[in-house]
């Protein structure tokens, strides 16, 4: 159907953005409302539920394990017949040093030696049996599982399990499979262990992987990358100490108290994983976001003491993202979510699973910093980008990551603008705002480029986020996903990009979308091919950096040499010779603006295709040039070095440089009266 | 050689009295102190000097010289930053108003100063060694010693270096080796903390331990100083041994002494906090007035400086 409608789109001419466009719906801050009409999720189910869980788990603090029995209800929705399943067993990844994980992590200089015995962790799966109504009695299939380790070979890795069935499980064929296991916590990797008497459990248990339309697994080994899962509906119970707080993927149903234990029942379809958290120091919030359009939605708050003064915060911004999220890209449709507070240095924060995610913050933290607000509409927007967009992050972790940095920076910039630099002291816990020195926005104006230069050539984004290189998967699935996005909206404009948007978000929903239906999608919305664009940000690893190479202006002389006109008539007032040079510096090519302004005010938009090492313009004017700009909108914010796109004549270099010097001077003079404590 | 109003003073003297007497000795000295500001100045010039042509070489023909005169450019920063090296990498917008005396003070409390880059650490202990010349003259001229700072910087200077450097084996043994101690102890205790308040009073406690001692061996330092300016005489070690001897023998009241400068300094310093200039300066009127006042937060610091010592030559001349 694709290929059908994309045949009527013709190849749209490129032109240049215009400078400082007026665009409906925007404001100073950001978009303020959406162009697409809200929508309403439809009764019954929202994805196809095909791995459907049934846990009962037990926590035992004292040894730090997780207990568990797991009914997996999958259903093969392939057109290809399988003949065995695949298991993540994540926790594996920190069973000892030579996991895949840990190999990885070594290899880019970070060392795990001061792990005490107890810090370790893994997941043992002790019985695995096929409830095979046909054959009567459940089929051992523990015997023929085996490790296996399709991407790196490493025969030491426990990430993946092999389970051999007796019989192919036919294209819509449905198995039950039954399984005990202990996960032993580790002492924090990767945003999920314990510290104190908090946990956080996440990518826990035994989880299939998923197969893919082509009847392949994707069932990646967990080197470096998040995850990738089917959606379905997981009934999980969590027995605890009573005095434990638990909250978890999916709405409290039932609550069973036993001696000094209490079970906690949570249920929630439509979702690809689960993740609970339970600490002795939770307190319990509760607020209800509701919006005109949108659907409500409980918020439950597990906040740490030391936050108590956030609490607001926390759900302000988490208001902030199902607002603009909702109206953007689409309703958020579970009715409930649970925000948690992650401990104290427990390395669990900023972290997303459906319907909980963890913020973070600090005890002390002005609301310049903006922490919580940040993290949080962040991990809350990925209930969006991840939870409901459900893409392999395995392969591709800037269509979650890199959508959703986008889509926060807006909402931030929306909901939360004031911000400053923040300066912290005494080993980082006493901070300072100075609000007279904003930082830019991440995106809009790409706080994140130092270095950025050089990063976005780690890797073409379309290589696998497993395979990047060291520094490769940050930059590609973050930043450069943001700025690709951000740029897009620049050059097609809100409305468009938001339809686009919009369009993608409510068509792949409950399923797991490639690059390529975003591509399309946004060919088909915009009725543009935009293939040069994305073949350069996605296939190919190029920079961007246009900018202003010389300008020159003089006075038209009279002619030197042999004049073949009479001097008398070009006498009078001569006009301005002026030569402006713009550069492509990048190998990435992307139509710009060049505005030049004249001393006497006078101003023009020359429009460069930007395909061409350099592009020079010239002028005779009554005034000579004062002012060249590269991209005068920021439209390709995805240019790595902004600060040469412009020129200014009367640039007050100088006394800008006095200015900053004489604070930095102080700064100096305070630095000796340290060193004189010691005379 | 030694003061005749040292003479004239037998009987014990309070904290206040000393703290009152050191004031009014730095307000008839305040030349004295001058020299000490102004070398604080000479030294930072060319520093801030060689960063004023950087930033200018970096700002030439640049659009983000216009924002930095209104306040700040963070694009245009990231693009310096990324190339900055040596002093010009010790830039950035924590400089500003108060950022500029909490970021040195961080920097001391912590250790972090030792790892700035040479040329700094090349003023700083410039700084360090003519403040441990100065000192000598200071106190000579606050005990009524009329001939010159420098003069009288020089005759004391071999003995004044001598106590610098048994300050500078003690402090060293409490930075080097007692702070990274209690820091791993802290680290240890805290291993399972998840109240940051909890783990902020441990790390609060771990420097008030640490700076204890740094203080103690500064007081004991600054007595010693003082008892060698009174009696020109005695050796270096004769003058630690008295400025020991002082400490035990005057504890309460040399806490005293520091106790109400350490206040007059947290007042002072709240104070600027108040007053100092933002990044808002838009020309050179505006910036030359806030140059100014964060100038005096410097001259609060001599003058403190200066101040704590002619208030230990108080307390210790009329014990």
């Amino acid at each position: 159907m694709w290929s059908g409608v994309l045949g009527l789109l013709a190849s749209a001419p490129v032109e240049a953005a215009k400078p400082g466009p007026v665009v409906p719906g925007m404001s100073d801050h950001g978009p303020t409302h959406a162009l697409a009409e809200p929508m309403v999720w439809p009764d019954g189910p929202l994805s196809p539920r095909n791995a459907n869980y049934t846990m009962q788990v037990r926590w035992d603090p004292e040894h730090e394990t997780i207990e568990g029995q797991q009914v997996l209800r999958w259903t093969n929705i392939t057109e290809h017949p399988t003949s065995e399943l695949r298991y993540h067993l994540y926790y594996n990844a920190w069973r000892n040093d030579r996991s895949s994980f840990l190999r990885r992590a070594r290899e880019r200089g970070n060392r795990y030696d001061d792990r005490r015995p107890e810090d370790w962790a893994y997941v043992d799966v002790h019985e695995l049996r096929l409830r095979d109504e046909g054959a009567g009695a459940a089929v051992d299939l523990h015997p023929r599982a085996e490790f296996i380790s399709p991407d790196d070979g490493n025969t030491d890795d426990r990430t993946v399990l092999r389970v051999p069935l007796p019989r192919e499980v036919a294209p819509g064929e449905t198995i039950e499979v039954e399984l005990r296991f202990t996960s032993k916590m580790p002492r924090t990797f990767a945003r999920t262990g314990t510290r104190g008497n908090y946990l956080l459990a996440a990518q826990w248990f035994p989880k299939v992987g998923v197969l893919e339309p082509d009847g392949q697994w994707a069932c990646h080994q967990f080197i470096q990358t998040e995850f990738y899962s089917d959606f379905g509906v997981y009934d999980v119970s969590i027995t605890a100490p009573t005095d434990w707080v638990v909250g978890a993927t999916g709405r409290e149903t039932e609550t069973t108290e036993g001696s000094g234990e209490t079970t906690h029942r949570f249920v929630q379809p439509d979702v690809h994983d689960f993740a609970w958290t339970a600490s002795t120091e939770f307190a319990v919030h509760e607020r209800r976001f509701e919006s005109p359009g949108l659907p409500p939605v409980d918020m439950r708050l597990l906040l740490m003491p030391d936050h108590a003064e956030h609490r607001d915060r926390y759900f302000d911004a988490t208001e902030a993202a199902l607002e603009h999220y909702g109206r953007w890209w689409g309703p958020y449709p579970y009715g409930h979510i649970t925000v948690v507070d992650p401990a104290y240095r427990s390395g669990t924060g900023g972290m997303e699973y459906p319907t909980l995610f963890t913020g973070g913050t600090r005890w002390l933290s002005p609301k310049e910093r903006r922490s919580p607000e940040g993290v949080t509409v962040h991990e809350a927007g990925h209930q969006f980008w991840y939870g409901m967009i459900a893409n392999d992050e395995f392969e591709h972790a800037w269509l979650d990551e890199g959508f959703n940095t986008y889509s926060t920076t807006r909402t931030m910039e929306a909901a939360f603008p004031e911000h400053a630099h923040v300066e912290r002291y005494l080993e980082g816990f006493f901070p300072v705002a100075f609000p007279s020195v904003v930082p830019p926005e991440r995106t809009a104006g790409a706080d994140r480029h130092v270095g950025m230069h050089s990063a976005l050539k780690r890797d073409p984004q379309s290589r696998h986020s497993w395979k990047t290189g060291p520094g490769g998967y940050r930059v590609n699935s973050y930043d450069k996903g943001a700025l690709t996005l951000r740029t897009l909206e620049n050059y097609l404009g809100w409305p468009t990009f938001q339809r686009g948007m919009t369009h993608y978000f409510r068509r792949f929903a409950f399923s797991h979308p490639k690059p390529e239906d975003f591509f399309r999608t946004m060919d088909l919305v915009s009725g543009q091919r935009l293939d040069w664009f994305f073949a350069q940000v996605w296939k190919e690893s190029v920079v961007f950096d246009y900018a202003v190479d010389e300008v020159r202006s003089w006075r038209a002389s009279s002619v030197h040499g042999h004049a073949d006109q009479d001097p008398e008539e070009t006498s009078g007032e001569r006009p301005w010779q002026s030569v402006v040079t713009v550069r492509r510096w990048g190998e990435g090519r992307f139509p710009v603006a060049v505005e030049v302004t004249f001393a006497d005010g006078a101003r023009t938009i020359e429009h460069w295709d930007g395909e061409d090492r350099w592009q020079t313009y010239r002028y005779e004017r009554p005034a000579r040039v004062d002012r060249v700009r590269v991209d005068p909108g920021h439209v390709l914010v995805l240019d790595t070095e902004f600060s040469n796109n412009a020129w200014l004549r009367e640039a007050p270099a100088e006394l800008a440089a006095t200015k900053w010097s004489s604070k930095w001077m102080v700064w100096v003079q305070h630095s000796m009266e340290a060193f004189a404590f010691f005379s | 050689m030694s003061s005749s109003r040292s003479q004239s003073q037998s009987t014990s003297v309070g904290a206040a009295q000393a703290v009152a007497t050191g004031w009014s000795r730095v307000r008839e000295h305040w030349t004295s102190v001058g020299a000490a500001y102004l070398l604080s100045v000479l030294l930072a010039l060319p520093l801030a000097g060689a960063m004023q042509s950087t930033l200018a070489q970096s700002l030439r023909h640049r659009e983000a010289a216009d924002n930095l005169l209104s306040s700040w450019d963070g694009l245009w920063y990231a693009s310096f930053s990324a190339q900055a090296q040596g002093i010009a990498g010790t830039f950035d917008a924590g400089i500003v108003g108060i950022g500029a005396v909490l970021r040195a003070l961080d920097g001391l409390v912590t250790g972090a100063m030792f790892a700035l880059p040479l040329p700094l650490m090349v003023a700083g202990l410039c700084y360090l060694l003519g403040w441990t010349f100065l000192s000598g003259g200071l106190l000579a001229r606050f005990g009524g010693d009329e001939r010159g700072l420098i003069r009288l910087g020089a005759q004391h200077f071999g003995r004044m270096l001598t106590l610098a450097v048994v300050g500078w084996i003690a402090w060293a043994v409490v930075l080097a080796k007692m702070l990274p101690w209690l820091t791993a102890w802290v680290a240890d205790h805290n291993r399972d903390v998840i109240d940051e308040r909890v783990h902020a009073a441990w790390i609060v406690g771990k420097y008030l331990v640490v700076w204890a001692f740094m203080l103690a061996i500064r007081l004991i330092v600054d007595y010693a100083k003082v008892a060698a300016i009174a009696d020109p005489e005695c050796t270096a070690m004769t003058a630690l041994q008295r400025g020991m001897s002082l400490c035990r023998a005057r504890t309460g009241a040399i806490v005293g002494v520091t106790v109400r400068l350490g206040v007059v300094g947290l007042g002072l310093m709240v104070l600027y906090w108040v007053v100092a200039p933002s990044a808002e300066q838009a020309n050179a009127f505006k910036i030359l007035i806030a140059f100014g006042i964060s100038q005096t937060s410097v001259i609060a610091r001599v003058t403190m400086r200066a101040w704590g010592l002619a208030s230990a030559q108080a307390l210790a001349a009329g014990r």
